[in-house]
């Protein structure tokens, strides 16, 4: 449970009815789950803040959600509620679950990429770019260097279209009315249509295969995204004129929903939220993949965690996403866009692990292989899925407006926490 | 071309340069970030040739290993089948034919783990593996994929993360469930969050019997993040995770029956309510 208060009445109520109608629960041993644990978890929630006695009177439930446009999806979060101060917030996902992981054991592997297409829908490059690589470390296949150029340039694309969708709905979010979501979909357009070239579709395009990528870039592509290049930085500053500076804006989200750095390593928090809490972690420095040690960039940092600071790691990384892919434009090579590989892919029994830095977080891919030709298992790791974990546990003590913040600034996709 | 200092070059000259010059300056840069102010000195002579050759060389042992590594396949020239020399490749060459489950002394040129020129034929066992094996028995070691894996059985599950999390190890990237039709297993991936001074990943392995819902400490009292993905570990596979906060279902309806991810779990119709009321109707 989120809350910690066991004086808390309608709580405990809740939770033995919780308990009551768990499904499970007749195979389960009485007594066998405890409240929350000891040592680690308890501190933190110390840290946070104590909470005063709570009334319990005047305790109200709310929903909020699954149909919430504020819940960016179909995202339901249980709040208790005095007054208008979050007591307890327990979050309610499933509503959109695929059965992906499912799915992807009866499918072969080429098949399972574009199944990768649908969980993060606002950067499906990144998410085929994952499982590729677990695919190429179970095969030890060798992937040739235009393609890797390829995917940097087609990954930063997806990874600015996510940052910018995420700034927008933020602004949203913080009752900016939609005019940074409009000017931040009117870039999208662009980079969509970027997309398009190579790919041949605007979403879901299953663009990185295993071995290479899908299709060479047409001539036109690399104008083109030279012009946006070009374009792009000053739309940036746009946005920040909007935004950043904005007396409202700053009050709704500096000092809200701050995630000291130690919550943010306990609770495997990764992407921008964890380098908005000072934690400098990022896997394409972490564990370099691709050619991305070959590119002059920073990893962007900042310090208070609040959601301010998370706002502004992803126009930061914006612009860092700009550099790279200036670079990449410069130093792409001519070449073969694909390794050989057989018709019908049957990888050497064994596993892999493979992870990429994403839009959200780290994303990572788990595959066993039986040496036939679908996967054993196939597993993922979705960021905003584990960066969810520690929701429960900022939002607590804040207000209601700024709970909705809070779950602005932490950027999930229900297609990928559900999956 | 007049001679500059990739460096020192301000950005109004570096926009000036052609693509291939620009492409050169980017590259020192890396170079010289990977390895402090090694390449300073040898980055503007070393210019036509191969900019990156020499600071890579100096830089092998320091910091960032795996990138002054990777500098060295582009500066040199190689053909295009060894350029890749990105850590996907690089793994999979070596990994990739003894069935890499196969291969436990191999050094496989990990992307986490440091590049050494000359391939050893043992690569040592870590300090913090050497102590968990120590203190935990009937745990086994091996390399994968350049992550050191370690077995142990589920009683001492906590113990070994507990030691893990003491030795620098604070991410819990990931837990995975699988089941192999005569027992579980559930594999967690951990790595750290001060990458530069711990670059290895931990995979943490343990067996469980698959009869029943079989229970296993809950890791959630050293790596709070794993709650969730405990709990959907829980719930497709049927796995109790004891001293979990809050073990329900998480992405499936609460009135589901089964473990689904369990390769024998068969979709039960009347379950489906779209046709129970197809079956109503007629």
């Amino acid at each position: 449970m989120a809350f910690k208060n066991a004086k808390n009445a309608k709580n405990a109520k809740n939770a033995k009815n919780a308990e009551k109608s768990f499904p499970m629960s007749d195979a389960l041993v009485p007594g066998l789950i405890p409240v929350r644990g000891p040592e680690l978890g308890d501190t933190i929630f110390e840290e946070m803040g104590t909470l005063g006695v709570v009334d319990e009177e005047n305790l109200i439930t709310l929903n909020l959600g699954p149909q919430h446009p504020s819940t960016h999806g179909v995202f339901r979060l249980i709040m208790h509620l005095q007054g208008e101060t979050v007591i307890s917030a327990t979050p309610v996902m499933g509503y959109l679950h695929r059965s992906t992981e499912k799915l992807g054991e009866a499918r072969t592997y080429v098949q399972g990429t574009v199944l990768t297409d649908r969980m993060d829908y606002l950067s499906p490059i990144t998410n085929n770019w994952a499982y590729a690589l677990a695919i190429e470390r179970l095969t030890g296949m060798a992937v040739p260097e235009r393609a890797e150029f390829l995917r940097v340039i087609t990954g930063e694309l997806s990874r600015i279209q996510s940052h910018l969708v995420a700034v927008g709905t933020f602004g949203m979010d913080v009752g900016t009315y939609g005019t940074p979501l409009l000017y931040a979909l009117r870039e999208r357009e662009m980079v969509l249509d970027l997309l398009a070239l190579p790919t041949g579709v605007r979403m879901n395009p299953s663009y990185i295969r295993y071995g290479g990528v899908a299709r060479d870039a047409p001539p036109e592509f690399f104008p083109q995204l030279e012009r946006f290049l070009r374009i792009f930085p000053s739309r940036v500053d746009e946005y920040e004129r909007i935004l950043t500076g904005n007396e409202v804006f700053r009050n709704r989200t500096i000092g809200v929903g701050m995630i000291p750095p130690q919550v943010a390593r306990a609770y495997s928090v990764t992407g921008p939220i964890a380098r908005a809490s000072g934690i400098d972690y990022d896997v394409r420095r972490a564990e370099p993949y691709s050619v991305y040690d070959r590119f002059d960039w920073d990893v962007p940092v900042r310090f208070n965690g609040d959601c301010f600071d998370r706002y502004m790691i992803r126009i930061l990384e914006m612009r860092q996403s700009t550099r790279i892919l200036q670079q990449a434009l410069d130093a792409i090579p001519e070449g073969d866009i694909r390794a050989k590989m057989p018709k019908v892919l049957r990888p050497p029994k064994g596993e892999a692990y493979a992870r990429i830095e994403g839009p959200k977080g780290e994303i990572g891919f788990f595959l066993i292989s039986d040496g036939t030709i679908n996967p054993y298992r196939y597993n993922v790791r979705p960021p905003s899925f584990v960066n969810l974990t520690c929701l429960s546990q900022i939002a607590v003590g804040h207000k209601l407006a700024d709970a909705v913040v809070i779950l602005g600034s932490f950027d999930i996709v229900m297609g990928e926490v559900d999956r | 071309m007049a001679e500059f200092d990739p460096l020192t070059i301000s950005d109004e000259e570096l926009k000036a340069l052609p693509p291939a010059e620009r492409a050169k300056v980017y590259k020192a840069r890396a170079a010289a970030r990977a390895g402090g102010a090694a390449p300073a000195a040898g980055a503007p002579a070393a210019r036509p040739a191969a900019p990156a050759a020499k600071p890579a060389e100096q830089v092998a042992p320091a910091a960032q290993p795996v990138s002054a590594a990777a500098q060295q396949a582009p500066a040199a020239s190689a053909p295009p089948q060894q350029t890749p020399s990105a850590p996907a490749g690089g793994t999979g060459e070596v990994a990739a034919a003894p069935a890499a489950a196969a291969a436990p002394a191999r050094p496989a040129a990990a992307p986490a783990k440091p590049a050494q020129p000359e391939k050893p034929k043992e690569p040592e066992k870590p300090a913090f593996a050497q102590r968990i094996l120590d203190d935990i028995g009937e745990s086994a070691f091996q390399w994968r994929h350049g992550y050191a894996e370690l077995k142990v059985p589920r009683e001492q599950l906590l113990d070994a993360a507990k030691s893990l999390r003491e030795q620098g190890f604070d991410y819990l990237s990931f837990v995975t469930e699988v089941d192999w039709q005569d027992h579980l297993e559930l594999v967690y991936h951990v790595f750290s969050y001060d990458y530069r001074s711990q670059p290895l990943g931990v995979i943490l392995r343990t067996e469980l019997p698959r009869e029943g819902m079989p229970a296993v400490a809950s890791l959630t009292p050293v790596y709070p993040g794993a709650e969730f993905m405990e709990r959907e570990a829980f719930e497709m596979m049927g796995i109790r995770f004891l001293g979990h906060p809050d073990l329900r279902r998480i992405l499936l309806p609460d009135d589901f029956k089964g473990f689904p991810m369990r390769r024998d779990f068969e979709t039960d119709f009347d379950y489906i309510t779209v046709k129970q009321l197809v079956r109503d109707a007629d």
